[in-house]
């Protein structure tokens, strides 16, 4: 390895390090301000204080995020468990079919994730209202359905496209139906891309805020709405906001780190093994 | 409703001829149906209400019973009457355009980048996930702290590095603020999608290229470029409808502010149809004209995108 | 060492004050009754976060102890808050038997009936306890903040008016007074404006929309400004008194931090707290935060004063907080809900209820020593309720008693921080704010 390219790796290193640390850096004022007393959360040029546990012991305390952090669990995994499969069986029929107008459904499905959530909330909350489905977890489910299941289509769609027919066509010559072809050998081929689909499926839903907000009051409040009570009339709660977002966000992390292997595989478009 | 009309007729086409194989053209269906039935459900009574509400003057303090039918007023309105709104399309527009090629090309550079670490890659990659997984509107109210000219950490940290102070979130700078926030939380999007594809390339091209002398930038516009622009459309696609939907950070920010630096369209909706003048009917409109304004981008994207498949 | 003597002194205050902390038990009568028919109920508050509401909080177990009712908290922020209770009003879904409300927003509930009128609870002498006595309550709370059209719809929990917070270390370094008018205080601004690295002369809500009209509003009456004649409902944005006040606010809000375009509250107070400015002018009920040490870097180097006063006269601001019932729920619920009320607001928990954060609401508590220790800023702060009382007496309640109030409000708020942000001269912005505010309440 030439001196050249030694360097040159050293530099993208530190390059890479920076850019590492500048995304890295708000969360850690975020844990940091969850730690301080609120004096020296307006006072940047402390950093060595005597960290305080209250606003995490005051977080489950006195609020009720055990509850929520339940309520997110359900309305997330029913939400993308449902739309990844809905979206994955869809995503196969525009995989393997060719219609008419096919591509203008697809368009009209992805299309539906341009509404947005401030223009929509209204009628989805007098709709749940007649239904009286209003704060309950199935509700939010299935509304987040909406944005969910068409970007799970499309993802979908191109890991599909990239498996060769030949492999089902095989399948299909043992006697297996076209159903049990999708499921038994194509399913098992694309977990990777399923898996990448399911991680940002998660993230959306898990932080999904305005719908959650305003179709929610008591006993379906997910962690993003508790938000807005730590921004009291006198003045922002900054420690117990910085600690319900440093809990919030552990869950996903956690997930996301085991399984970023499969992340990294199983994001593969591209033009492959030629 | 262009596009729901066409998707109906798409699925009215498939309906069996006789003397076709009956089975065979509706096959799709099968797997199709359930996906399309479930968005139909929870989608059409939404879509309905919001045109049906833009063409009324629905006032949340003045309620359900007290509306009026008003046919295309509020576009009328809207179009010709509101100073502000062509300020915001024209934000919208700017912010969306700028972050989304930003991040596209930081993230292909970063994406570069990482493909020639070994060690520390995974780690890298683990840390970079973190701005898209924090809850939007509280890491919001962080970047507010921590842009805070008097006593967010940033200026301190810029004071010590010996530079001055910058008015972040200013009259003249709050537009490129919130410009870098977007960009903080969303690249790491386009480095993931663009790592994978990098990783997934075959080695052979390359070599091949290598062994006829082409240098660095001729591999990479002739030979990955190529192989990879289908994902980077869609991840193009996807990030840009993402992107006109602005609002959380923004809102924590500047709510629009200073003055009117940094309204968008998603905020002109909030500030019409929720804050104090509750016009949903306006509102609507608003956003139905948002609607109609950012699809001819996706047409023609997806356009380049089928072209591309084939 | 202070810190030890202060956090000593709240010890024995609060250990002198919990003997009143227990407040009425079994065996007083309306305590039974209420057990009796209506124990074992839940009640719902939908409520904003504010120290009155972490009081209420520490006190409902002493409440659900005594009379059986179980209460559960939605607390969101409070522009949030309006928006829940308008949409669930709507679809008249009953979800909150208790509704915190902003003074603010009285105007806007009353007519679409959000909360239910009040003074046949207040007149029932078996629903109401023996010990609440209503008339204990500042009447310039009473009638501002939870009185609308001469309706009473909520009992006030969290009265405030503004005054001036400045620092009084450096106002003695450089031998310098408390203001007494507007003018003094701009030129005090520009004073201390870089006087010292880092220090700007005032923190203020400069945020564009209701939080910019908030600020200036606390100065316009005494600039001879207002948004709307409270006799004619005619809006006079454009009104020489209503554009030379916004041309002051803006040359004020010159000598406060460069990102005060983004300024609420929040970022007002902590600049302050930060010890960033030499003055800030803004609630009374964030004053508690000031003199903490656990939060502010300058409590102990900080004076209170009385809002200066202006050519056009001395006006106080008048706003705040009180709990109603909302009319969606039954009379059962609505009863609960009052039980709930009186207790909070009583004149048998008022101490314990000011110890514990909230706002000092009462006449007799006025004088009360134990108050006066956490609170030591309550004489100025009644000082500047004459200042409150003078606009009312002038005819004009601070928030204008209209329906359509608190749109004007925005539409100016909007449009004086477009002054502020150089994109309109206070003259044109105040026209077309005119223009938008004139069809607005032309609008049926």
């Amino acid at each position: 390895m030439t001196l050249r390219n030694k360097l040159g790796k050293a530099v993208v290193g530190l390059l890479m390090g920076c850019y590492a640390l500048l995304c890295f850096f708000p969360f850690f004022w975020m844990i940091l301000t969850s730690l301080k007393e609120r004096v020296d959360v307006i006072n940047p040029a402390v950093w060595t204080f005597k960290p305080i546990l209250d606003n995490y012991i005051d977080v489950f305390t006195k609020r009720n995020l055990p509850l929520n952090l339940l309520n997110s669990v359900i309305v997330v995994s029913t939400t993308v468990a449902a739309s990844v499969l809905l979206g994955t069986m869809a995503a196969y029929g525009f995989a393997r079919f060719e219609f008419k107008k096919k591509e203008s459904l697809a368009f009209w499905i992805l299309s539906l994730r341009m509404l947005p959530p401030m223009a929509v909330v209204i009628s989805f909350f007098i709709l749940g209202r007649m239904l009286r489905v209003l704060d309950k977890q199935l509700y939010l489910s299935v509304i987040y359905m909406s944005f969910n299941i068409p970007f799970a289509i499309w993802m979908m769609r191109g890991y599909i496209e990239d498996i060769p027919k030949e492999l089902e066509e095989s399948a299909w010559l043992d006697g297996c139906s076209r159903m049990r072809g999708l499921f038994s050998v194509v399913i098992p081929l694309v977990s990777p891309g399923l898996i990448a689909t399911a991680i940002f499926c998660v993230i959306q839903s898990w932080n999904e805020f305005t719908l959650a907000f305003f179709l929610t009051s008591f006993r379906a409040k997910t962690v993003p709405t508790i938000v807005t009570e730590f921004l009291s009339v006198t003045g922002v709660l900054w420690g117990e906001m910085s600690a319900v977002g440093v809990v919030a966000i552990l869950p996903i992390l956690i997930f996301a780190f085991l399984i970023q292997k499969q992340l990294i595989r199983g994001m593969t478009f591209g033009a492959m093994k030629e | 409703m262009g596009w729901a009309a066409a998707g109906l007729r798409g699925l009215a086409a498939a309906r069996p001829h006789p003397g076709d194989d009956v089975k065979r053209r509706n096959e799709h269906l099968i797997f199709i149906a359930p996906a399309l039935v479930a968005l139909a459900l929870v989608v059409i009574f939404p879509t309905i209400f919001l045109y049906y509400v833009s063409l009324t003057n629905y006032s949340l303090t003045s309620g359900w019973e007290a509306k009026r039918f008003i046919g295309l007023e509020n576009y009328f309105f809207l179009l010709f009457k509101d100073p502000l709104f062509w300020k915001s399309l024209w934000l919208t527009l700017l912010f969306v355009l700028t972050t989304v090629s930003t991040e596209l090309v930081l993230g292909m550079l970063i994406a570069l980048g990482l493909g020639r670490l070994k060690l520390s890659r995974r780690l890298i990659l683990a840390i970079i996930i973190i701005p898209m997984v924090c809850t939007p509107s509280i890491i919001g109210l962080m970047w507010k702290l921590i842009l805070n000219t008097e006593y967010g950490v940033a200026n301190y940290l810029l004071g010590l590095a010996g530079l001055g102070k910058v008015n972040w979130l200013g009259v003249q700078s709050a537009f490129t603020s919130v410009v870098l926030v977007d960009l903080w939380q969303w690249t790491p999007f386009m480095v993931l999608m663009l790592h994978a594809a990098l990783t997934s390339l075959p080695l052979e091209p390359f070599e091949a290229a290598r062994m006829d002398g082409a240098n660095a930038f001729q591999t990479f516009f002739g030979i990955t470029l190529p192989m990879i622009s289908r994902l980077v459309l869609i991840a193009l696609i996807l990030r840009l409808i993402d992107s006109i939907k602005v609002f959380d950070i923004i809102y924590s920010l500047t709510l629009g502010g200073p003055g009117t630096a940094t309204e968008l369209l998603s905020l002109r909706i909030y500030r019409i149809g929720f804050q104090h003048s509750n016009m949903v009917g306006r509102a609507s409109a608003y956003a139905v004209i948002m609607i109609l304004a950012i699809s001819p981008f996706f047409t023609r994207l997806s356009g380049l995108l089928n072209r591309n498949a084939k | 060492m202070k810190r030890k003597i202060f956090s000593l002194t709240m010890v024995l205050l609060i250990a002198a004050g919990t003997q009143f902390a227990a407040g009425p038990a079994a065996g007083d009568p309306w305590v039974d009754m209420i057990k009796k028919t209506y124990g074992g109920m839940t009640i719902t508050i939908a409520a904003t976060g504010h120290t009155s509401t972490d009081s209420m909080r520490a006190m409902v177990k002493d409440f659900t102890d005594a009379t059986g009712i179980k209460v559960q908290w939605d607390i969101m922020e409070e522009g949030y808050l309006r928006q829940k209770l308008l949409m669930e009003h709507q679809s008249k879904t009953g979800v909150y038997d208790v509704l915190m409300i902003d003074a603010f927003n009285l105007a806007e509930y009353s007519p679409s009936g959000v909360a239910l009128p009040l003074k046949p609870f207040l007149d029932n002498k078996t629903l109401t306890p023996a010990w609440f006595d209503y008339q204990d309550l500042s009447a310039a709370f009473r009638n501002g903040v939870g009185a609308y059209n001469g309706t009473i719809y909520s009992v006030p929990i969290a009265g405030e008016t503004r005054f001036l917070g400045y620092r009084k270390d450096l106002f003695d370094k450089y031998g310098k007074k408390a203001p007494k008018t507007l003018d003094e205080m701009l030129a005090l601004a520009k004073f201390f404006n870089g006087k010292e690295p880092g220090l700007y002369g005032i923190a203020m809500r400069a945020q564009r929309g209701i939080q910019f009209a908030s600020g200036w509003m606390t100065l316009m009456y005494s600039l001879g400004g207002e948004f709307l004649d409270q006799k004619t409902w005619k809006p006079t944005c454009n009104t020489p008194g209503t554009i030379s006040s916004l041309k002051y606010y803006i040359e004020l809000l010159k000598n406060a931090p460069p990102d005060v375009g983004v300024y609420t509250h929040e970022e007002a107070i902590s600049a302050f707290m930060a010890g960033k400015t030499a003055m800030w002018l803004d609630a009374t009920a964030i004053a508690p935060w000031i003199l903490d040490p656990k939060k502010s870097t300058v409590y102990d180097k900080v004076a209170f004063a009385p809002p200066p006063a202006g050519p056009a006269g001395d006006f106080g601001v008048m706003a705040g907080w009180g709990i109603g019932i909302s009319s969606d729920v039954d009379v059962k619920h609505q009863n609960a809900a009052w039980a709930f009320i009186t207790w909070m607001t009583g004149k048998a928990n008022a101490r314990q209820y000011v110890l514990g954060g909230g706002t000092p609401m009462r006449q007799s508590l006025g004088t009360d020593q134990a108050i006066l220790k956490v609170h030591p800023y309550l004489p100025v702060m009644l000082e500047s309720l004459v200042a409150a009382d003078n606009l009312v007496k002038t005819g004009r309640i601070w928030i204008p008693p209209n329906v359509k109030a608190i749109k004007v409000l925005e539409i100016g708020g909007e449009y004086g921080a477009r002054a502020f942000a150089g994109e309109l001269t206070p003259e044109e912005a105040m026209r077309q704010a005119q223009i938008e505010c004139e069809r607005v309440m032309a609008e049926k």
